[in-house]
């Protein structure tokens, strides 16, 4: 029966799945990622029985946080000695290391037991799009995107624009450049006078 | 001229509604109303542009009239009363870039609600969604000249936090 020794290789292979992380958030996108390396998403799913994915994160240089959490929200460490306590926002640990924001989201989402570090040996981060060829060449499917992307103004041609219904049409005696002239106006010198 | 003639015209037959003077209506009246009256002799309706032109020592400033862009495009309503966002499109999001540059001046400045129409409450929106998509630098072409002069080379700000890319719930 090679059939059936073939399909329990098949059943428990390690397939690869590729993520792009351009203008999605970490925090959400690690709620997705994560089921994928513990094996969640197959019906055969145990606990004790291994059988998670490896996945490959690319553009995580771009990934996009909510509001003003670049500026607010905090990553703190401690080495466990006195005085080893520190903390760094999002924005300065993203410009020192630009897969560490998304590397701690995923930490923080899994679960903290002994699995925790073998799950993150198969999660490959990458700044770019570019991936060395050996992790390329394994990748078989491709991770949904957890948010739509927003398009840019200059990204939409001139048609689309100029021929989009308008809401409004200039009112009667209306300048079209007055603000610039009041913008252009110069401001009066101060005078001290003692 | 025309205009101006016809306002002196008809300025004693109000004037003679409101005193109701026994007889022939006097010449006075319409000369006060020459003196308080602003001159103007094209007409006032339309899109204007002024231009300002210096030969020598004389300097010309004129008020071109211009022809809307947007005239075919705009939305024709059977009755043109109210807020044209809370009929058509009250729940925006700060993604509809093309709905809020209607709403902008060159500068990214919002436009008075005297200009554009639209309620109180939309106008106040409408702030918050035009901040919210300059955020998320969703409005490249929208935004105010830099101080020293030079032309903006990113669609967002370069400084520490805000280089990187931003997105809102709503």
């Amino acid at each position: 029966m090679a059939t059936q020794r073939v399909l329990q290789w098949r059943a428990f292979a390690r397939t690869w799945w590729l993520y792009d992380a351009a203008n999605q958030c970490p925090f959400v996108s690690a709620y997705r990622v994560v089921p994928y390396l513990q094996g969640k998403h197959k019906p055969i799913f145990h606990p004790l029985s291994d059988v998670g994915d490896h996945v490959v994160v690319i553009n995580t240089k771009d990934i996009a946080m909510q509001a003003d959490y670049w500026r607010t929200f905090t990553f703190f460490h401690h080495t466990g000695y006195p005085g080893g306590f520190s903390k760094a926002s999002a924005w300065r640990v993203h410009e020192i290391d630009p897969t560490r924001v998304m590397q701690l989201s995923v930490y923080s989402r899994i679960k903290g037991n002994l699995l925790r570090k073998g799950l993150m040996r198969r999660l490959h981060l990458f700044p770019d799009d570019k991936i060395p060829d050996e992790i390329l060449e394994n990748v078989s499917d491709q991770i949904r995107q957890v948010q739509p992307v927003a398009k840019r103004l200059d990204q939409y041609s001139e048609e689309e624009v100029t021929e989009f219904p308008k809401f409004f049409d200039w009112p009667e005696d209306f300048v079209k450049d007055g603000y610039k002239r009041h913008m252009t106006r110069k401001k009066p010198k101060r005078r001290y006078t003692v | 001229m025309l205009r101006l003639i016809w306002h002196n015209l008809r300025a004693p037959l109000h004037s003679a509604k409101s005193a109701t003077s026994i007889g022939s209506p006097s010449i006075l009246p319409v000369v006060q109303n020459v003196q308080t009256r602003t001159f103007s002799v094209s007409s006032a309706a339309r899109l204007k542009q002024i231009e300002q032109v210096t030969d020598g020592n004389v300097t010309k400033i004129e008020g071109k009239i211009m022809e809307s862009e947007r005239a075919p495009y705009v939305f024709k309503e059977e009755e043109p009363k109210g807020c044209t966002l809370c009929k058509i499109h009250p729940y925006l999001k700060y993604t509809d870039v093309l709905i809020l540059s209607q709403f902008l001046r060159e500068d990214g400045c919002l436009l008075p609600r005297q200009v554009t129409g639209v309620c109180w409450g939309q106008q106040r929106r409408l702030e918050t969604l035009v901040n919210k998509a300059q955020r998320a630098g969703l409005l490249p072409q929208f935004r105010p000249a830099l101080k020293s002069g030079k032309p903006r080379t990113n669609h967002r700000s370069n400084y520490k936090w805000k280089r990187y890319n931003v997105y809102f719930r709503n």
